[in-house]
Parts: structure tokens; C-alpha cells; sequence
């Protein structure tokens, strides 16, 4: 048995096999032969069954079962003979017989990349520094107060930013009802962005009833011209949102707090607590995006697939969408790619820059934090009973020992910015 | 019309039968009982591509079994069948393992 390995990009290795037909034929004639005597047949008596019916019949089992010898015999000598670390299990690929080249096939698979990882020195990464401004405090106590409001009903004329209750029942030009078309109790919030039906029912007192005409818009995506409907409206309520005033009481009513300065300080407190979370996250993600930018290494087609794979499955388990699968992984392919090179990055630089963390870190890091409580010593105990868990934490602290690393040699360009780009300040 | 798939039920391949294709040109086929030599011959040109010069066909009679049972003697019929052996045009022939174009 010959063979010769084909270097591929990617990591990819095609290695080419033949045996001689020398080797082969003799065995695949006698299995012919074998078989020949002993088949069964339906129409033939046993023994007369002609070759090449049973090569049509039988050939492929017959072959595989002479070949796959080979092919075993190919895995071991491969893996003995050379230091492939290989990432998936080798394919065959184009296995064939000729009588006069013999048994020929390739095996393929990818490697573990084999690279260094250099550039991270003077790396240049933005740290986007979210701040909080009071302007953001503001927001949120103005989103808080609105959550807060309380309803009232109002007696007298109904007007704009009022909330009207009312039976409406559809009825046709002449004004007979609509079968099917009553709904009870509606509620309509007179707005001023809806002027065609706002300015009808302004005015209207409880126990009213009128015409209310009101044209549904055309679609011309989905061809639907606009129809005109009318329906009749008696008034059951109407009703009014009250926000509460923003003081001391107010403060009280939501927490813990005595003035309302005190929930301010708490608001501000939160939102810098969230800004400092989030600068984190982003300061990590943009490190390790500029890491992978830096690293010039291609990631094998197998990991990428397996990956993307994961996803898919991961996302069919979470939802009920029916989403196409082709569109799936095209979208998650680019994160997949860089999530597989930082994979090996990161595992290169464990072992490139000695940052594995040994058991006695894990056990301190256990006991640290055992010693901040009661409840933190139970969680602790349950971490160090977990093989899982400790493995997980292990990776955590050697995420943290990487990630300082890489601080520790890039140049950080901080950028200041608001916590809440645009006015969507939410508590 | 029927498709061919319903007037070709499967070719009938015996010794016997192996013998006249080489030598004879002479394929068998196990057939709807209800096709007549026309329809055949056009079902076998359809899905070999090839060109039929004749077409016999015969109603192989069904068994008789007898049956014992604990109910007394039973009796019992296999259902006739028709055979068509179709002669090809001599060069033509029919691989009934690869050839087939599949519908």
C-alpha cells in the first residue's frame, strides 16, 4: 500500500491511497467464487447463478468487504507513521477498483491548526467607556412616573389624551348592524397622532352614542384597497392617566427610599452599574474582534461546519419559527468563523504563553469565595463537588488570565460615550 | 394511459430466461393482467430505449392448494398472472440493473 498527502488550504489534508491489483484482485475473485457457490437465488438452481449477476446483485457488499481491510489497515498506518492532529474523522472519498491500477481512494480530513500567535503586542483596541449622565437619571424617573400613573375616571366631555370606553358595534351604509362585528368594552386613547378619529369622539360624554366613520388605509403591497367602516359607539366610560408627582411620596411609593434625591442616587447607582457591565462585555468582544482581525489563521472547514451546526440545532430547539435552514447558516457563518478562530487562539495562547490555571488556583479561587458568606461557601462546596462546574470556573479564570494577558500588551484607546445613544432611556 | 410502471410489474430473470436474452434477444416480464401486447410493447420502448419487435404473452393459470385444517379440507386459488416475453431488436438489449430510467 502506497500513499501520498496532499497538502490543502485550510488545514485540509487529502491523502491519496492505492493498492496494486496484484494485491486485490485474487481476494475479490475468491469472494466472487465463494459467493457464487453458496447464493440462494430465486429462478436459479444453487451454484448457476451467472458472475455478473451476482457482481450487479452483490458486487458492493462483496467489495466493501474486501476493501474496508484496506481502508482500516490505511487509518492505522497514516496515524502511526505521521503526527496528524487530526480535528474530525477522516472521509473516504473516490473509492475504486480498476483492474489495472488497482484499488485506489483518498482519505480526507483537517488538522489541528498549527501557528503562533504574534501581533497582539501594541495591538491597538478602542475601549468604548459608556458613561451615565443625569439626563439619563431623568429618563428613567420620567419612564418609572409613567409606569406608575393611575387611571381615574373622568367626568364630563372627553378630550384629547383621554381614554374612551365604549360598545362599538359595525354597521353597513344604512346603518343595520353587522352580524359578528360587536365588540365590547374597547378602549380608544384619543391621540393626537390619530386626528381622524380622535376629532370624532372629543366631546363625547358617558351614555353618548354616535357614528363613528373611520377608512382603513390601502395597501398596494399586499393589494388591498381602503375601505370605508362605520360603526356605532356607545360611551360607558371615559377615563383619564394621572401621573403621580415626582417627590418625596413618590420616592417612598416605589422603594426603600426616604427623599426623592435618595432615588436618584439609587437610579444613578443602577445605570452605572449597568454601563460599567456593558463597557466590559463590549471592551471584550472588540478585544478579541481586533485579536482575530491581528492572528492570521484560517479556521478548518470542519470545526466552521460543526459549529454552525451546533447553532442550527440549538436555534430549531429554541424556536418555532420556520426559518430556511441555507439562510440560517449563511447568517450565523461569520460569528461561526470567529468564534472558531478564537477558539484555537485562545487555546494556542494557553499554551504559547503558559496561562493554564492549575488546580491549587481553582481551589483558592474556591475558598475565596467560600469566605464571603454563607451562601457563597454552599455554592463554593457545590463547584468543587461538580467535575463540570470546576472545569466550567477553570475556563472562566482562564479566560480572565487571557484576557489580562492581551490587556496587558495591547494599547487602549478609551472613547467616551453615552450609555443611551438615542432617547430610549429605560429603567 | 397507464405509465409503463403500472403495465411492467418485474422482470422475470430464471436461468431460462438469461439464456434467451443472449441468444435470442428475449426478455420477460411479469405484467399487469389487464395490458394488452400493444401497451406493452410501447411500456418496454418507453422506459429501456430500445425497440421491441414482438410480443408474446400468456395467462400462467393460477394454482390450486389444498389445505388441511382443523375445519376440514380447504380450498384455495393463486391468482392467474400474465407473463409477456418481448423480443428486441437484435443489438438491443436491456441492463434491468442500471438501465432503467427511473419515473
Amino acid at each position: 500500500m502506497e500513499y501520498q498527502i496532499n497538502v490543502q488550504p485550510n488545514w485540509h489534508r487529502a491523502v491519496d491511497f492505492s493498492v496494486p491489483a496484484e494485491e486485490v484482485k485474487p481476494q475479490l475473485d475468491e469472494k466472487y467464487a465463494l459467493y457464487t457457490k453458496s447464493v440462494k437465488l430465486e429462478g436459479f438452481r444453487k451454484g448457476r447463478v451467472p458472475a455478473h449477476l451476482i457482481k450487479k446483485m452483490f458486487g458492493k457488499s462483496i467489495e466493501s468487504d474486501v476493501f474496508n481491510p484496506y481502508i482500516r489497515e490505511a487509518y492505522d498506518r497514516l496515524f502511526k507513521e505521521n503526527e496528524f492532529d487530526f480535528i474530525n474523522t477522516p472521509e473516504v472519498h473516490n473509492l475504486q477498483f480498476d483492474a489495472e491500477k488497482g484499488l485506489t481512494f483518498t482519505l480526507h480530513f483537517d488538522i489541528r491548526p498549527v501557528f503562533e500567535v504574534s501581533g497582539y503586542k501594541g495591538m491597538e483596541v478602542e475601549k468604548e467607556v459608556l458613561t451615565v449622565s443625569e439626563a439619563d437619571v431623568e429618563k428613567t424617573l420620567k419612564s418609572l412616573q409613567s409606569r406608575h400613573a393611575m387611571v381615574f375616571n373622568v367626568e364630563g366631555e372627553a378630550q384629547v389624551g383621554h381614554y374612551v370606553v365604549a360598545d362599538m358595534q359595525e354597521v353597513d351604509h344604512n346603518g343595520i348592524a353587522v352580524v359578528g362585528k360587536h365588540y365590547e368594552n374597547e378602549v380608544v386613547w384619543l391621540q393626537e397622532e390619530r386626528p381622524e378619529i380622535t376629532s370624532q369622539l372629543v366631546g363625547v360624554t358617558t351614555g353618548d352614542e354616535r357614528r363613528l366613520q373611520w377608512t382603513t388605509p390601502a395597501d398596494a403591497e399586499k393589494g388591498i384597497a381602503s375601505e370605508e367602516h362605520f360603526f356605532q359607539v356607545k360611551v360607558k366610560e371615559i377615563k383619564e392617566r394621572r401621573l403621580p408627582e415626582l417627590d418625596d411620596e413618590f420616592a417612598k411609593d416605589i422603594g426603600p427610599f426616604t427623599t426623592l434625591e435618595e432615588l436618584r442616587q439609587d437610579i444613578m447607582k443602577r445605570l452605572e452599574a449597568q454601563a460599567e457591565m456593558e463597557t466590559r462585555s463590549r471592551f471584550e468582544h472588540a478585544l478579541i474582534d481586533e485579536l482575530v482581525k491581528t492572528v492570521d489563521i484560517e479556521a478548518p472547514t470542519s470545526m466552521v461546519e460543526n459549529y454552525i451546526e451546533l447553532l442550527v440545532s440549538d436555534f430549531k430547539k429554541k424556536s418555532k419559527e420556520s426559518v430556511k435552514e441555507d439562510e440560517l447558516r449563511s447568517y450565523y457563518r461569520a460569528s461561526a468563523v470567529r468564534n472558531v478562530k478564537w477558539y484555537l487562539i485562545r487555546e494556542q495562547m494557553v499554551k504559547q504563553f503558559e496561562l493554564s490555571v492549575s488546580d491549587e488556583e481553582v481551589e483558592e479561587r474556591l475558598k475565596s469565595v467560600a469566605a464571603q458568606g454563607e451562601e457563597a461557601a454552599k455554592r463554593a462546596e457545590e463547584i468543587r463537588n461538580s467535575k463540570e462546574q470546576k472545569e466550567r470556573l477553570r475556563d472562566e479564570m482562564e479566560d480572565e488570565k487571557v484576557q489580562a494577558f492581551l490587556i496587558s500588551q495591547a494599547r487602549i484607546k478609551e472613547v467616551k460615550k453615552p450609555l443611551y445613544p438615542e432617547q430610549e432611556a429605560q429603567a | 394511459m397507464k405509465s409503463e410502471r403500472q403495465i411492467l410489474v418485474k422482470p422475470i430473470l430464471t436461468e431460462k430466461m438469461l439464456k434467451q436474452q443472449e441468444t435470442a434477444g428475449k426478455y420477460a416480464f411479469v405484467v399487469a393482467a389487464e395490458a394488452n401486447k400493444i401497451e406493452i410493447k410501447k411500456a418496454v420502448e418507453k422506459k429501456f430505449e430500445v425497440t421491441v419487435e414482438n410480443v408474446a404473452t400468456v395467462v400462467v393459470k393460477g394454482k390450486t392448494k389444498r389445505m388441511n385444517t382443523r375445519r376440514g379440507l380447504t380450498h384455495g386459488k393463486q391468482s392467474d398472472w400474465k407473463k409477456a416475453i418481448v423480443t428486441l431488436r437484435s443489438g438491443d438489449k436491456i441492463d434491468f440493473f442500471e438501465g432503467t430510467k427511473s419515473k
